[in-house]
């Protein structure tokens, strides 16, 4: 019998597992900076950003969706990145966001 | 008509013999004031006794709690152990204290030290403590930690994986607690970290609305608990505790900073219960009851600044410590001294009037 | 302080002397249902259940998709009640989850704005010349089975027990969420704890289930099925209850609501087709119950004559782990003849000879 057409189809859960285990690239990623660790979300440094006026970069972003194991779409925005550096100045808890953003953007694999 | 004259003026009654009773038991017997403490448990140290230890140096609560008993004993303040006052009658310018239909005591000056009560966490039932044996107060955790009663998950869970949940019974205006408990986060910051300590491979999250780290070197405890100590914060409060696969719970929260419902199975949830009021009072014209809170109940209201002692409408009457409110330690150390001085006034006062 | 506690908050449901009020979508989907809950009040327990004709559809689902306004639902509302007085009944016993939060809604709304029950009460005299009182007691068909589940189980000869292994029947409830969501005092236990269901489970010898989402919603949500484009919202809900409820490997869901009953039975079927996954293992679906099915197959009724042939999940596996006894060749016989055999779903097993 041929699949039926129902006309609507369902919406994957987008709710995130935390009990998964993290990611090893992930895991990797916090091991060569573990300053990442000491990110609050307060945003500082994505106000700050010369490329998050017309990108999606926000580094604190970046470490909620690194910790989520979004690693494609973290690998993507930290392209955008122009490793100015205001956002290492601007940080209050010292996180060192340029090493940060290379390792993440490193994620992405390069092109064949 | 009984006569205000076998009151003997300059005595001093402190109800509660935790910190608070105690600290200001201690600066007023130093100043030269007869003081007596009347406690409902049959020891010394309310709710410090069933501490670990405290944040935020990790000293052991028995260590405080050992001095301040001993600073007591070496001044031999009178302590009347096992001792309920559940009202209080006014006689001329001093008091009465009652228990039921006898008199227990007689002072020119009570000081109200009764502190405060956990938030019942099975009122907020969605979190199944009392339901679920993995879901402890944090007042549990400490006996945990004091090998007062077993972990809930047994030893062949080297990794467990841990929740706390902030603002249990706080900031919460349907369980009538309007009011932040304050020391909860900074608790939460410190059991996390004593949990890792116990269990290296652990997994521990805490789950906050915001962290109210207002103390001194309480920020700093939560640095180190994310960098040094690896336990990962989640903004949201948790929305429910449901049981999970095997003996883990299942619980649901949303991640705010992500915009994202959130799930997760542990193998312990700690609620970290609020700071209630343990009696409200109930003012009569020369009478004070101390009646069984209700929904919504306050703490005791004082005179003025929030910080003095003196109780709305009762001359003669203070109030130290957690009872006006949510206090840390520290806090409730420099309250009792204040209110001690407070009390050192009005009995001099007492004094110069009569003398004039 | 004493808290009130949900977990043990129990509804006052009188004994007897009820108005019955149906529900509208019910014998379309499961013809057996009502009729074997009348069946089971009235002739095994002998209760004073009287229905009335003329009564109609409450319009809840139309008013829930905002076809149906506020001032007409009342007068229709009032209606009803109007017939349960004319018949000299304060009881009112509805069959519907979502009749019965209409019915909740509309004593609460008339409770704190007497002004429009007046206006209802007018509205109605103008249209029928008809009066009404309120009920003293308002009653969903799950209570009543819930408060009356000792007689029934005395009377019943199966248990909730595989019987060639005597394990427990493991059961997860859904309960309607207009059931104790909207107001928790009219259920028993409340929003957080319902037990109108798993009560009744456990008093035939199942086995409760306390699954993660049991309290998510099936997914109806009225204006969300309503259109065919919009209802990937409601298969979606669906589908994370029963990703839920998989992992304990449930033999049977109890349901007290004709709109999840409809659903958590449907959609396993939809779902089966979309992604070619059922949620039993076997391909067989699980079955879905509501509470008066329940206590009717307890009670030895015949499956077919109960309409169990018209569920989606079909109920044979279950029949012969309880041990209920049932005639293959009787399933499609209809008053008017033996009807086909309908077709076989592409994914979901519906036909076990």
């Amino acid at each position: 019998m041929p699949k039926p057409d129902f006309g609507f189809s369902f919406a994957p859960n987008r709710a995130l597992e935390l009990s998964v285990p993290l990611l090893p690239e992930v895991q990797a990623v916090l091991e060569a900076e573990p300053s990442i660790r000491a990110c609050m979300a307060c945003g500082q440094c994505a106000a700050v950003c010369t490329a998050g006026v017309f990108t999606p970069l926000a580094f604190y972003r970046l470490v909620l969706q690194l910790w989520a194991g979004e690693v494609e779409v973290v690998g993507q925005r930290a392209q955008h990145c122009m490793l100015c550096g205001k956002c290492q100045m601007t940080c209050p808890r010292g996180v060192n966001i340029r090493n940060a953003l290379l390792l993440m953007a490193a994620l992405l694999p390069p092109k064949p | 008509m009984r006569s205000s004259e076998y009151i003997n003026k300059d005595e001093v009654a402190i109800i509660g013999g935790g910190p608070a009773g105690m600290q200001t038991a201690l600066v007023l017997s130093a100043r030269g004031f007869s003081v007596r403490i009347y406690e409902q448990k049959e020891q010394l140290g309310g709710h410090l006794k069933g501490w670990h230890h405290l944040f935020p140096h990790g000293v052991a609560a028995s260590d405080l709690l050992g001095a301040l008993k001993e600073q007591v004993l070496a001044r031999a303040i009178p302590l009347h152990l096992g001792q309920t006052v559940d009202h209080l009658q006014k006689v001329g310018e001093g008091w009465e204290l009652w228990q039921g239909e006898t008199v227990v005591g007689r002072a020119g000056v009570v000081v109200l030290a009764n502190g405060f009560a956990l938030f019942d966490a099975r009122r907020k039932e969605e979190y199944g403590y009392g339901l679920y044996p993995s879901v402890l107060t944090s007042a549990d955790l400490e006996a945990v930690f004091r090998k007062e009663r077993p972990w809930p998950f047994g030893p062949d869970c080297a990794a467990p994986q841990i929740g706390f949940v902030h603002c249990v019974g706080s900031r919460d205006l349907k369980c009538g607690s309007p009011h932040c408990s304050k020391l909860c986060c900074v608790t939460a910051v410190k059991q996390a970290m004593a949990v890792k300590a116990f269990f290296p491979e652990a997994q521990v999250y805490c789950f906050y609305m915001d962290l109210r780290m207002h103390g001194l070197e309480y920020e700093e405890l939560y640095r180190k608990a994310q960098v040094d100590y690896g336990v990962r914060f989640i903004r949201g409060r948790l929305s429910e505790a449901a049981p999970g696969q095997g003996k883990r719970l299942h619980v649901k929260a949303e991640d705010t900073l992500q915009g994202r419902p959130l799930h997760l199975q542990l193998d312990m949830l700690v609620l970290m219960s609020g700071m209630v009021p343990t009696f409200v009072l109930e003012q009569q014209e020369r009478a004070v009851f101390f009646k069984e809170p209700v929904f919504g109940s306050g703490f005791v209201p004082v005179q003025g600044f929030l910080a003095a002692g003196s109780v709305v409408q009762q001359k003669g009457l203070f109030a130290s410590g957690a009872c006006k409110g949510p206090a840390t330690l520290p806090e409730v150390f420099a309250d009792a001294a204040a209110v001690a001085c407070e009390v050192e006034q009005y009995l001099k006062s007492l004094k110069a009037v009569a003398h004039a | 302080m004493t808290p009130l506690l949900w977990k043990d908050y129990q509804k006052e449901v009188p004994d007897n002397h009820y108005f019955f009020v149906r529900s509208c979508i019910r014998q379309t989907f499961f013809p057996g249902a009502e009729a074997a809950l009348l069946d089971i009040l009235r002739n095994s327990l002998g209760l004073d259940i009287f229905e009335d004709r003329r009564h109609t559809t409450c319009t809840g689902i139309a008013y829930h998709c905002d076809l149906v306004p506020l001032e007409t639902i009342m007068t229709v509302i009032a209606r009803q009640l109007s017939l349960m007085t004319e018949a000299g009944y304060r009881h009112l016993l509805v069959s519907c989850v979502t009749s019965f939060g209409i019915y909740l809604e509309m004593l609460d709304m008339w409770q704190h704005h007497p002004e429009m029950l007046e206006q209802t009460r007018e509205a109605l005299w103008k249209s029928t010349r008809r009066t009404f009182e309120l009920p003293t007691a308002l009653v969903h068909t799950s209570d009543l089975i819930y408060h009356l589940r000792k007689p029934i189980a005395d009377r019943s000869p199966h248990r909730l027990v595989d019987k060639s292994t005597q394990r427990a029947l493991r059961v997860v409830d859904h309960v309607g969420c207009h059931y104790a969501k909207i107001f928790p005092a009219g259920g028993f236990g409340g929003a957080e704890f319902p037990s109108v269901l798993s009560g009744l489970a456990e008093t035939f010898g199942g086995e409760m289930v306390d699954y993660p989402e049991r309290r998510h919603c099936c997914g109806f949500g009225f204006r969300h099925y309503m259109l065919q484009e919009n209802r990937g919202y409601s298969v979606s809900n669906s589908r994370i209850k029963f990703e839920s409820m998989e992992a304990f490997a449930p033999d049977l869901i109890l349901t007290n609501c004709p709109g999840c009953n409809m659903f958590l039975d449907r959609w396993q079927y939809t779902l089966a087709e979309m992604s070619g996954k059922t949620y039993d293992g076997e391909g067989k679906g699980i079955p879905v119950l509501s509470h008066e099915e329940l206590a009717a197959l307890m009670l030895g009724r015949d499956p077919w004559t109960l309409g169990l042939q018209m569920h989606q999940v079909q109920l044979e596996p279950l029949l012969d782990k309880i041990g209920i006894a049932y005639q293959a060749r009787q399933k499609y016989s209809m008053v008017e003849g033996v009807a086909g055999v309908p077709r076989e779903p592409g994914v979901l097993k519906v036909s076990f000879e």
